[in-house]
């Protein structure tokens, strides 16, 4: 398109460019008034607020210089480009008047011309009319050379103005004016590497300045997690300190850094700190939507389908109002949080950046966030398995972090999916995102240099996606609750990638899910000597105060309301279950006695009720004797 | 009472004051001038600079607010320090507030 030299307002260019500058002494001022600040904090307050102060501070003179010379950039580019943009106007308007002046005066000499013609070329002529045609006509070549000339100029006039839009337009995406930004075409021409090579260099403002580019989220979230956690760690301050760049991250772009494999959790959790907020007030303002169109439907099917979009709204509400409930007792972090209907979270007892022990909880069927107990009951459980696993081994608990970890969606008892716990489908999908955040947790620590003792502890149906997700990624310590049963994807415990000896597995004379769920769906039962792991029991043991409760069904966790009745599920504390679980998970598996065995279950339950034994065995009489 | 000490944390009403403001005080400057995206564009006469500008000034702003958020983060930890102290002496957190 050809540059218009009369176009723009050379005073509206002006009035941007003293815009910016009163930005520019904005920013001066304001870091001014952060210096003064910094300085009054250094006596009269001290701790970790101070300190945190202090060192926020401390990057805000810095961050304001660069912003302001950048400001300042831009206004001086647009100062000069007002002033080019003025003189080719001006310009632009004396070609324009001699133009005109010139098309005048040629229209002028043309009639002059033919005039002088039919005077010439009259019976009565005389030589001076001649002449005179002559001159004219020799002025209208003048004319026609002038007009060309004017022509030129105006040509000029129009490549100086493209030259002066191409160089402004040039200023105001050179570095010096938007740091190492760069546009999205040629984000999207970087390989990964210069991608994330690109991200590690932007200063904290410049990656400020990323918030509105979904690109740079969807090319995150495609990214390999080692290649993440290289460029995370690489940004850390001494000793893995949080860099303000990291902070600026966080807040540019929670929503891509929540979930992301290979960031350190810490940045997860607060980056999910702030979707979980926006999601929740997103989920009731979407279910009082959804309330007031059911009340208004005009017909039945427009009330049924209010009424579906009220059930998911409703949902998505009551998950993250849990899981806003558990973060608020200040005991559990999110490390992960995924938008899914209904929403999956992942919840953490512990530091999952320094422990030196880190078990991950997968849940079995029936548990989804937006149930009633079920995040606040994960989160007891991830606090109750630490406690214990701090009080077997004698180790800090600031060396112990355990993840309850509602990452897939299990079979449900309360829709059509229920029926799906006899199939493999939902086992498998959830083991894909085992596999993907358990390599995630190892990339960060691969990077961060720090060792870890990883264990993975399921329960349920939740046992069929631990043990199909370490056929393909490794734990030091696997322990099954109460399996619904294990696919063929894993034979015998040999084929997950677990060290020898370190694959337990229990299941309660008390539970009747389990083998329920084995029986109907063919699966493996993983106590069953032939699949070769380390049995445990989950019945009672001792008496007295230090007595270890027998669980009394399949659940995951009774609390205090339960055990107060004479209830307990494998996590409840005081179990003999947790107790094994945290002694295996901790390296002392080789203290626990085997037992638990189908065989060893049917004794109990034969113990426990004469009926069972006649029932199972077909025989009557007292099998003890 | 001008001062107190809670753990690790020693706080002093003036100084504490003193703070607050001027983290407040940046967070105005900071935030003092118009957004330079709502600028018209319209001025340039050139839709290429007119989209370098709605560009560059998309940036800049979101550089300029980052600062904001600095001094808003500033001003949060003298909250949690006054939040605290209130804990211990809800009537030093009023003389600091």
């Amino acid at each position: 398109m050809t540059a218009d030299p009369t176009a723009g307002d050379p005073d509206g260019i002006r009035r941007l460019a003293r815009l910016h500058t009163q930005h520019a002494d904005a920013v001066r001022a304001g870091a001014r008034h952060v210096v003064d600040a910094a300085a009054s904090a250094q006596s009269g307050w001290t701790g970790k607020a101070q300190e945190r102060f202090v060192s926020v501070a401390a990057t805000v003179p810095a961050s304001a210089q660069r912003i302001a010379a950048r400001l300042d950039e831009a206004a001086s580019a647009l100062d000069t480009y007002a002033s080019e943009v003025q003189r080719i106007q001006d310009e632009a308007h004396r070609v324009q008047t001699a133009q005109q002046d010139a098309a005048d005066d040629i229209a002028a000499n043309a009639s002059a011309i033919r005039r002088a013609t039919a005077t010439a070329q009259s019976a009565d002529a005389v030589e001076s009319d001649t002449a005179k045609l002559q001159q004219l006509q020799s002025g209208a070549a003048s004319l026609a050379g002038l007009q060309g000339r004017l022509s030129v100029q105006w040509d000029e006039l129009v490549t100086r103005r493209d030259a002066a839009d191409r160089q402004v337009a040039s200023a105001l995406e050179a570095p010096e004016v938007v740091g190492r930004l760069q546009s999205a075409a040629a984000v999207a021409k970087m390989s990964d590497g210069q991608f994330l090579t690109w991200l590690g260099s932007l200063d904290k403002e410049s990656i400020a300045a990323l918030q509105d580019d979904p690109t740079i989220a969807a090319r995150l979230a495609r990214m390999d997690a080692q290649d993440v956690a290289a460029w995370w760690t690489a940004m850390s301050g001494p000793d893995g300190a949080h860099s303000a760049e990291q902070d600026a991250f966080v807040a540019a772009i929670p929503a891509a850094l929540g979930n992301l494999n290979g960031v350190a959790y810490w940045a997860r959790a607060r980056a999910n700190t702030t979707v979980l907020a926006d999601k929740l007030s997103e989920a009731k303002r979407k279910t009082s939507y959804w309330e007031k169109q059911l009340k208004s439907a005009s017909s039945p099917a427009a009330a049924a389908a209010a009424r579906a979009q009220l059930q998911t709204w409703q949902r998505q509400r009551d998950g993250y109002q849990n899981i806003d409930d558990a973060l608020n007792t200040g005991t559990v972090s999110l490390i992960s949080l995924v938008d899914d209907r209904p929403p999956l979270a992942q919840i953490v007892s512990g530091d999952m950046d320094a422990a030196k022990h880190v078990t991950y909880i997968v849940p079995g069927m029936n548990t989804a966030t937006y149930q009633d107990g079920t995040v606040g009951n994960y989160a007891a459980i991830a606090r109750g398995m630490r406690d214990e696993q701090h009080r077997v081994a004698q180790v800090d608990r600031s060396e112990i972090a355990v993840v309850s970890w509602i990452g897939y969606h299990g079979p449900m008892a309360d829709d059509l999916s229920f029926a799906s716990v006899v199939a493999n489908g939902r086992a498998h999908k959830g083991a894909d995102a085992l596999v993907a955040d358990l390599d995630g947790f190892d990339a960060v620590r691969a990077a961060s240099g720090r060792d870890t003792d990883l264990s993975v502890v399921a329960h349920s149906y939740g046992t069929n996606v631990a043990t199909i997700a370490l056929t393909r990624t490794h734990a030091d310590h696997v322990v099954l609750f109460g399996s619904a049963g294990v696919t063929d994807v894993a034979p015998t415990a040999d084929a997950l990638q677990v060290p020898k000896g370190e694959v337990f597995a229990s299941q309660g004379a008390k539970d009747g899910w389990a083998i329920t769920g084995q029986n109907l769906s063919g699966r493996q039962d993983p106590t069953d000597p032939s699949w070769n792991a380390h049995d445990f029991s989950s019945e009672t043991q001792g008496s007295g105060p230090d007595a270890l409760h027998g669980i009394t069904h399949h659940g995951p966790y009774d609390g205090l309301e339960g055990n107060e009745q004479g209830r307990y599920s494998y996590f409840d504390n005081s179990t003999t279950a947790q107790y094994n679980a945290a002694k295996a998970t901790m390296g002392l598996g080789d203290q626990i006695p085997e037992a638990g065995s189908p065989f060893d279950r049917m004794r109990q339950q034969t113990k426990d009720n004469w009926f069972m034994f006649e029932w199972q065995t077909g025989l009557t009489g007292d099998p003890t004797k | 009472m001008k001062g107190a000490t809670l753990g690790d944390v020693t706080v002093d009403a003036s100084v504490m004051h003193s703070v607050a403001s001027k983290a407040k005080d940046a967070a105005a400057e900071f935030g003092s001038e118009r957004a330079l995206s709502g600028a018209d564009g319209g001025c340039f006469g050139s839709d290429v600079v007119a989209s370098a500008f709605a560009t560059s000034a998309r940036a800049q702003d979101a550089m300029v607010r980052s600062l904001g958020d600095d001094a808003d983060t500033l001003s949060q930890f003298v909250q949690d320090a006054a939040s605290e102290m209130e804990q211990a002496d809800a009537g030093l957190a009023a003389r600091l507030r």
